[in-house]
């Protein structure tokens, strides 16, 4: 971390106008904001208008941690299990719209490792869920006909499995 | 007034926010139950699970029509076609022919790298087509499996 702390430091805004101060090699793990940088538009602070202070602070948080580099092979290791219970927890919130703004926050800023995270967080949550409760958690209005949807229910039923 | 306003301003962006993420986690989504469940919350999402799917077991007596699977699942990359159940009565009217799926195979799935049979008669007009449309190579990178027990 300490050959990093002379870095370039990048600024992002949030939608709601707050500015956070990253060095550019944390930030990189952004390809949006990488694109930006190559493109030479990260002079001033960077508009990130789809994504909240909150969801940012979190974003910033799980980068940062993905950024430290371990000293040798035995702090390799040990690295690499501390990221892992990281992650875990990382995606233990408390309210589930922030497990889905971060969703969209990764995929905005094509964050591969985070967008990975959380996915299959938010996929794990919906397991063993029926059709119903799926439609509620992500409210979402049924547009098929009864007929359409009974046509895709016997073909779900024989065909696949 | 002003809180009601900005209530019914945000519930529909909400409602489009929501099934966004939905759409994102689907392919996040391995098991077959699941993947069926998703298919029938809305047509968007039957549309992402559709082309998202990798791996499909077909059970052809049930589902006679290689040509609409390929329309739902165009991106298959390993397909199992299942022949009737071995207590299963075969009569004239259940006869099961692998030749229409070996033919749609040859024009459609693109992405297929593996291709296992199981309980169905193939013969060698099939694996010739086979050979002829997808090369050699289809059979020495992932052997097609033939199981006739």
């Amino acid at each position: 971390m300490s050959s990093s702390s002379s870095s370039k430091m990048i600024e992002l805004r949030s939608s709601d106008g707050e500015t956070f101060h990253v060095e550019e090699t944390v930030v990189l793990q952004s390809e949006t904001i990488k694109q930006m940088i190559d493109d030479d538009c990260a002079n001033a602070a960077i508009p990130l208008p789809n994504v909240t202070s909150m969801t940012l602070a979190k974003v910033i948080e799980y980068i940062k941690k993905h950024a430290e580099k371990p000293k040798d092979d035995d702090d390799k290791k040990v690295a690499e299990e501390d990221l892992k219970k990281f992650d875990a927890e990382f995606v233990k919130v408390d309210q589930e719209s922030m497990l889905f703004d971060l969703v969209r926050a990764a995929n905005y800023l094509n964050i591969k490792s985070l967008l990975d995270l959380t996915c299959q967080a938010v996929a794990d949550s919906i397991k063993d869920l029926s059709v119903e409760e799926v439609r509620k958690k992500f409210n979402i209005q049924n547009d098929f006909t009864p007929e359409e949807e009974a046509k895709v229910r016997k073909e779900n039923a024989w065909a696949f499995d | 007034m002003a809180p009601t306003n900005s209530k019914t301003k945000h519930k529909p962006e909400i409602t489009k926010v929501w099934e966004e993420v939905l759409d994102l986690v689907i392919p996040y989504l391995h098991d077959i139950d699941d993947r069926n469940s998703v298919s029938l919350v809305s047509r968007k999402s039957y549309e992402i699970d559709g082309i998202t799917r990798k791996r499909l077991t077909v059970h052809t007596l049930y589902y006679p029509n290689p040509a609409s699977l390929n329309k739902r699942f165009p991106f298959i990359e390993a397909l199992t076609l299942k022949g009737p159940p071995s207590n299963f009565n075969v009569t004239d009217d259940y006869d099961i022919q692998i030749t229409p799926w070996i033919e749609q195979l040859a024009l459609e799935f693109r992405c297929l790298k593996e291709l296992h049979i199981r309980g169905l008669v193939v013969c060698d007009e099939d694996l010739e087509t086979l050979a002829k449309t997808r090369g050699l190579s289809f059979f020495e990178a992932d052997p097609v499996q033939v199981d006739t027990e």
